[in-house]
């Protein structure tokens, strides 16, 4: 009976339909090989405590973006249509994501180092040269201008700003641009301490610096407000992300609004980085990722952070030839000029205490580490301005 | 009370200017006359018809989305007679139908309507024609069918049919009025060589290196950093000098106190009542209160005036009755003095 009404036959063309769905059937060694690096990022996170809070959702991205399934309209996919990713990817591609961690970053950082010292502003804007530096080279390799932009926003070592960048002037690109620098960017223990001792002598690296002065609320409050004026009146196309930065900052100085600052620097903040970190992952699919553009676009974000490590240390000695001996700065701060935060400044102490154990360096390059943020984001924007 | 007035009247304002700049980013940009008795099919742009007529382009010149609907397009001069009421305003006018999706323009976006005096034909087609071959006024009114938006005249003899009258960037890049030839007419499209792609294309062809570009970026960076540095170098130092300043006056003020203090203990050297080293110790105590943060916030101040009590009184320390023996004793004395 059931042969002759045909649902034996039926049953067996729907189970054969469903296996065609499944991730076996449409498995590429593209796939494969994505899901490796997203296993291996985690890894990195947990077992390294490598910026987990990074590559935690770039790593389950990167999964997650990479299970094979068939295209058949299902609305699932980060490039479909009305699935819920593509939904949470509309942060990245429209670049509202960016602005929103910005915030939060202004909420968390304390210039004060910076305002106590504000010579040290220098040292994050010599470190910029890094992003130039690698846009040379690959305009060299044959990138175009707004690629070649979007790559090099890299040495930066600012996530967000390369999102920001690269999703108005690359988008093809930005997935890799995205996955690269956040890579970098936990490996920053691994990439500046080799350089910081190549470009310094024994004797810079003991350099004790002058303790900074105490800096008085009017100033901390002034600082937002003065430094969103001047960095948006000269560049207005880093108006997102600086305007973003130096809010968040003001509603943490303004002591008036503590509660909001604290929800922006944290459960926004958090909730935000989610959604970011794993929306980049998930973009990382095969088919676009794994291509030569990849491939150079790592090599020149290595690039980018050496040039731009060596330039913030290279920096601080030559202002060391017009400083008194008494207001010398140490060399190993020169590379927190990246921005990094707080895991450049962390590097610049660690290295200072190797060699002189009452060497406390934190404070000082928190400075250059936080102009830095300042200093990408207004690179960001002159970039953005030229060639959007 | 004040301050509700000013917020209202902020936020009126600030309602208006949104007002105006959603209306008052649309601009014509492109202008073709088409005569229908031409022979030659100079323009090669058909209405949905596949019927050629003269055409306006209209831009929207922001980088938000608005849309036209409610607004007007008229070729009627009287229309800027401001004494007329708005029925006649709108009598003379071509209305923008709403609830057609395309009159929505994007950022730089561009809609053109035909001038064919065929308004039945859809959302596109004004009801008045152009004239190829006389002069032609247009004019675009706001919803209020008030509001002039902008209006251009052609005159007479300028354009021949298929040339299109087109806003185009001059030397200077600023948008002036020129001629366009039939074969470089582009309705619903920028004029040729004015795309936005043509940033990336410069400094492809200019800087090749990268090097200007690095240099030009890295003097903005550091001019921009450098900026906040001496904004904060002249701010902190000024701090600094205000608080220096601040102690000066305040070491100045002490010395100027210790000088009062010193003159009145030397006046009170000579003063009979209080003994010197009494009013020394006094001031001595006081001038360590002072110095040491425990006085009161009376500073500059030393709270020793002289203060009467019974306890200090001349009066009350004599006995009111003289002892007797004391009085025996000094006349006995007399007497002796006077044997």
């Amino acid at each position: 009976m059931l042969e002759s009404t045909g649902i034996m036959s039926f049953i067996a063309q729907k189970f054969v339909d469903f296996l065609s769905y499944t991730g076996f059937a449409n498995l590429e060694w593209g796939n494969l090989i994505m899901i490796a690096v997203g296993a291996f990022f985690i890894w990195l996170a947990i077992k390294k405590d490598f910026e987990p809070l990074l590559l935690i959702p770039i790593g389950l991205g990167i999964i997650l973006g990479n299970i094979p399934f068939k295209a058949a309209g299902l609305e699932i996919g980060l490039y479909e249509d009305n699935a819920v990713l593509n939904f949470f990817y509309q942060g990245v591609k429209l670049g509202w994501y960016p602005p929103l961690v910005f915030l939060g970053i202004g909420a968390m950082t304390d210039f004060s180092a910076l305002i106590a010292n504000p010579k040290l502003m220098l040292i994050g804007a010599a470190a910029q040269f890094g992003i130039f530096g690698a846009y040379m080279i690959a305009l060299a390799i044959g990138f175009e201008p707004n690629q070649a932009a979007g790559i090099a926003i890299i040495g930066g070592a600012d996530g967000p700003t390369a999102i920001f960048l690269s999703s108005k002037l690359a988008p093809n690109l930005m997935g890799a641009i995205a996955v690269c620098a956040y890579s970098y960017m936990a490996l920053v223990p691994v990439i500046q301490p080799p350089l910081m001792r190549l470009l310094t002598t024994k004797k810079e690296r003991v350099i004790k610096m002058k303790p900074s002065r105490s800096v008085s609320e009017t100033e901390k409050i002034l600082f937002p407000i003065v430094g969103l004026l001047i960095t948006t009146f000269v560049v207005p196309s880093g108006l997102p992300l600086l305007g973003m930065l130096f809010f968040g900052n003001l509603l943490k100085e303004s002591t008036k609004t503590t509660r909001l600052a604290k929800t922006a620097g944290s459960s926004l903040n958090d909730i935000v980085v989610m959604l970011l970190g794993l929306t980049v992952g998930c973009s990382t699919q095969a088919s676009e990722f794994l291509t030569w553009d990849t491939i150079f676009i790592f090599f020149l974000g290595a690039t980018a952070f050496i040039i731009a490590t060596a330039s913030g240390v290279c920096f601080v000695k030559i202002m060391n030839l017009f400083l008194s001996k008494k207001n010398k700065i140490n060399p190993l701060i020169g590379n927190a000029g990246v921005s990094a935060v707080p895991m450049a400044a962390r590097i610049s102490q660690n290295i200072g205490l190797e060699y002189d154990s009452h060497n406390y360096l934190l404070m000082h390059a928190m400075g250059p580490n936080v102009a830095g943020v300042i200093g990408s984001a207004v690179a960001a924007g002159v970039l953005l301005g030229f060639l959007s | 009370m004040k301050i509700k007035l000013l917020s209202l009247a902020t936020l009126l304002l600030g309602s208006n200017l949104a007002l105006a700049q959603g209306s008052m980013s649309f601009r014509f940009s492109e202008v073709c006359l088409v005569d229908p008795a031409d022979s030659c099919k100079t323009s090669s742009y058909l209405d949905e018809y596949g019927q050629q007529s003269s055409w306006i382009e209209i831009e929207n010149s922001s980088y938000g989305t608005h849309d036209l609907r409610g607004c007007y397009i008229t070729n009627n001069r009287k229309a800027l007679d401001k004494t007329l009421s708005v029925p006649e305003r709108i009598a003379l006018m071509s209305p923008i139908v709403s609830g057609d999706a395309r009159t929505t323009l994007t950022a730089k976006q561009r809609i053109v309507f035909f001038t064919d005096g065929h308004v039945n034909r859809g959302t596109l087609h004004t009801n008045f024609c152009l004239d190829p071959e006389g002069e032609n006024f247009i004019a675009l009114f706001d919803g209020n069918a008030k509001t002039l938006i902008d209006s251009l005249t052609i005159p007479q003899g300028t354009l021949k049919s298929g040339q299109s009258f087109s806003l185009v960037p001059d030397n200077e890049g600023k948008m002036v009025w020129a001629v366009t030839e039939p074969d470089e007419v582009t309705p619903k499209a920028p004029a040729v060589g004015t795309g936005h792609n043509n940033k990336v294309a410069e400094w492809k062809e200019k800087d090749p290196h990268g090097f200007a570009m690095a240099i030009i970026s890295m003097c903005i960076v550091l001019g921009c950093l450098a900026l906040l540095y001496i904004f904060f170098h002249i701010f902190g130092w000024t701090l600094n000098r205000m608080a220096k300043l601040a102690r000066v006056k305040a070491i100045r003020k002490i010395h100027e106190e210790a000088e009062r203090l010193a003159t009145m203990a030397k006046q009170g050297r000579e003063t009979q009542g209080i003994e010197y080293e009494n009013y020394v110790a006094a001031i001595g105590l006081a001038m360590h209160e002072y110095l040491g943060g425990t006085h009161d916030m009376e500073s500059g101040v030393l709270t020793i005036t002289p203060h009467h009590t019974s306890w200090n009184n001349k009066e009350d320390e004599m006995l009111a009755t003289p002892l007797k023996q004391q009085a025996t004793t000094h006349l006995s004395n007399i007497k002796t003095t006077n044997e």
